[in-house]
């Protein structure tokens, strides 16, 4: 098989407008709280509560403070924040130190002690209710779609039809934005900063031509000719004047009739270039030669452009430009990132370790959260310690540890 | 003697011979061809080395699996939700049977018993989808049981380790009693009706009927289902305990054999496990089904083989 990888040597990242992943929060609670970021667990869920008790009831739905997801293979929002709050960004089973390039796991720290703590506290407040751990996707998609819902975990795509249904409702401040919540004085690092120099393959896309392909140059012919700017500029945007304008900035905006396109997810799977974009080399960002943004979602003209009168005033209310203002800088992550996407040989020791660790958290996080006063919790945690121990965790540990070896070409 | 006998035989009758034979090539190549596969069960089988390439493990991975605790619960998850199922099962499919065949008004008798085999239909997918909702803290049964009193606050039904199993078998009598219903409705219009008759003329009321002329009419229909459903004990299904049951407050009761071979067979390329936990689900099932068969010889009944 020969692969093709995606890089960008002709362009400069672009900014980045909104924070992927974390602990999101209703936009109308921001802003009745007077526009603070809140950084610890305990400002975070202080805010929710403060806003939960004066509205208990939004448009005619029971208010609901903060919702975990754990349906399947979406576990992230039971297993995944104690990462977060030490500073990392998704890195899967294992937290990374920078310094060291050491894995370690982060589901017996102390941090992990006081999340679900922190959780149970909230439960047995009446902020989480004990259903959200038996949610489907499905549940949880239209409970956010209410638009009473205050806070949860999740990765942004993993709820994007949600907000899309808000915003039709007109609802946008019931929309999301995601806030750099850590532990005291940890720095977040929830954005990942885009490689500056970034000509370097990623192992999570690309595209694999068979090796009976008989005539493999002609096929890469094509690709570079995909790349070619004209028509980059053309699949992404269409034609100037009909699909997209020029802003005053230097950058690009959609006309609306192309932006109603874009936003419908069908639409744009049919009627623009987006599938041909998405599955085949491309470039992503800012092009050298004149900045202009690739695509829509790298262009800055395009997000201003898009955003509702109230999204205007709630960053105005913050004194920035796009959400992401509220977190750090971006992290540009080192090679091996992230542990997530680490292949983990079939059957070995390694992967039957990965499962185990799933299984054993899911059980036990839910458990702890729904603990039923303080001396339950701890005896949960206590069991929790035992079972996770039992796992062979080092079999995990050293794979990672190699394969990140490799990657970092120590 | 014997031999031109059973010549002979053949010869009289290879008509069917001949048309038996395409059923035992399918048979071969679906039935018997496949086994060859278990192979794997004593390898640490790769697909790109294949059968002859893997490397031969004996068995390590029957080791690994009765030597986790978490497959000897799957173990007891399975053997209990299925014996719930059968239970269950065959208990409202044939009480339902009984009372749909002492209805005399013939439309609303049909339209009944296709009303109740509709959900056989449904995939679990969208069953489930419907006893989740159903069982919402603001579903329909906790707002029935709360209007009628019966609790204070809305019950976590699908949180509580206790009720799991019960979810699932009464999704299983909703959803399949109609469908199971249909062979003993079958068996009961064969009854001979002088019996009802004669059992009528001594004075036998509507329930002795049943007790003593339906049921007796049935039984042999009843064993042979029991003996052919008591070889898939092991297969207590698979969707309704992955799509109900995956959280983390119920996996203890609702991981079954063919989740945890999922999770740490397939799931991670573990073909090899996947095969070892097949083998021994097979092999117990072959031994329920003998000795339920023998157990039905002894008392006289009908039996399989």
């Amino acid at each position: 098989m020969y692969s093709v990888f995606r890089g960008n040597t002709v362009v400069d990242p672009s900014p980045i407008f909104e924070c992927g992943l974390g602990f999101y929060i209703q936009k109308a609670v921001l802003e009745e709280a007077g526009y603070v970021i809140p950084r610890t667990l305990d400002e975070y869920f202080d805010i929710i509560e403060a806003y939960l008790e004066k509205y208990p009831e939004i448009d005619g739905v029971k208010t609901s403070g903060f919702e975990i997801l754990c349906d399947g293979w979406r576990n992230w929002a039971l297993l995944n924040p104690a990462q977060n709050l030490m500073g990392d960004a998704n890195d899967g089973a294992m937290f990374v130190d920078y310094q060291t390039f050491e894995p370690a796991f982060y589901q017996d720290t102390e941090t992990a002690y006081n999340l679900y703590k922190k959780l149970n506290e909230e439960y047995r407040k009446g902020v989480i209710s004990a259903e959200t751990l038996t949610m489907s996707y499905d549940q949880y998609i239209s409970k956010l779609t209410s638009g009473a819902v205050l806070g949860f975990y999740d990765q942004g795509w993993n709820f994007g039809q949600a907000v899309d249904l808000l915003k039709a409702d007109g609802k946008f401040n019931r929309t999301f934005v995601a806030v750099p919540v850590t532990n005291e004085g940890v720095r977040d690092g929830y954005i990942e900063g885009k490689n500056p120099d970034g000509a370097l393959p990623t192992g999570l896309n690309g595209i694999g031509i068979t090796t009976k392909c008989k005539n493999p140059e002609r096929l890469l012919k094509f690709y570079d000719w995909l790349l070619q700017r004209d028509v980059q500029d053309y699949i992404c945007w269409g034609v100037e004047g009909e699909d997209w304008v020029a802003t005053d900035t230097g950058s690009k905006a959609f006309t609306p009739e192309r932006r109603a396109q874009w936003l419908d997810s069908a639409r744009r799977r049919d009627e623009t270039g987006f599938t041909v974009w998405n599955y085949s080399p491309a470039w992503q960002g800012l092009y050298k030669f004149d900045g202009a943004p690739v695509r829509s979602n790298d262009s800055a003209g395009e997000y201003l452009a898009s955003q509702s009168e109230y999204d205007q005033s709630f960053l105005k209310g913050y004194g920035i430009e796009y959400p992401a203002e509220m977190h750090s800088e971006p992290i540009v992550r080192p090679d091996y990132f992230p542990v997530w996407a680490m292949a983990l040989e079939d059957g070995s020791a390694a992967a039957i370790a990965n499962t185990k660790i799933t299984d054993v958290t899911t059980k036990y996080d839910s458990r702890l959260v729904l603990a039923e006063d303080d001396a339950a919790f701890d005896q949960i945690w206590e069991e929790f310690l035992t079972e996770f121990h039992k796992i062979d965790l080092d079999a995990l540990k050293d794979e990672v540890s190699r394969q990140i070896a490799v990657k970092m070409g120590f | 003697m014997q031999k031109s006998n059973l010549g002979k035989r053949i010869a009289k009758s290879r008509s069917l011979y001949v048309m038996i034979i395409p059923c035992m090539i399918f048979t071969f190549i679906f039935a018997y061809y496949p086994l060859t596969g278990w192979i794997m069960a004593f390898e640490n089988f790769r697909p790109a080395k294949g059968y002859w390439g893997s490397k031969f493990v004996g068995f390590d991975q029957f080791r690994f699996l009765f030597e986790d605790f978490e497959f000897w619960r799957a173990f007891r998850n399975t053997v209990v939700m299925s014996m719930m199922n059968l239970v269950f099962g065959f208990v409202f499919a044939i009480v339902f049977a009984l009372l749909l065949n002492e209805i005399r008004h013939s439309a609303f008798k049909r339209i009944t018993q296709t009303v109740s085999y509709l959900p056989h239909f449904l995939s679990w997918v969208i069953v489930c989808a419907l006893v989740q909702s159903m069982l919402a803290s603001d579903g329909i049964v906790n707002t029935v049981f709360s209007k009628l009193g019966i609790i204070k606050k809305p019950v976590l039904f699908l949180g509580e380790p206790s009720y799991f199993w019960w979810v699932v078998a009464f999704s299983n009598v909703w959803k399949e009693m109609g469908w199971n219903s249909i062979i003993y409705i079958a068996a009961i219009s064969g009854i001979d009706p002088a019996l009802y008759e004669a059992a009528e003329l001594d004075g036998a009321g509507r329930f002795r009927r049943m007790w003593h002329v339906t049921l007796p009419g049935i039984r042999s229909t009843i064993v042979v289902l029991l003996i052919m459903n008591l070889g898939s004990i092991l297969n207590a299904g698979f969707e309704v305990q992955y799509l109900l049951g995956s959280n983390g407050l119920l996996v203890d009761v609702s991981q079954t054999i063919d989740i945890f071979v999922l999770k740490y067979g397939m799931s991670i390329g573990n073909y090899s496990l996947a095969t070892a936990a097949g083998m021994f689900k097979t092999v117990i099932a072959v031994a329920l089904v003998f000795s339920a068969n023998a157990v039905a010889n002894r008392l006289g009944e009908n039996s399989l083989m």
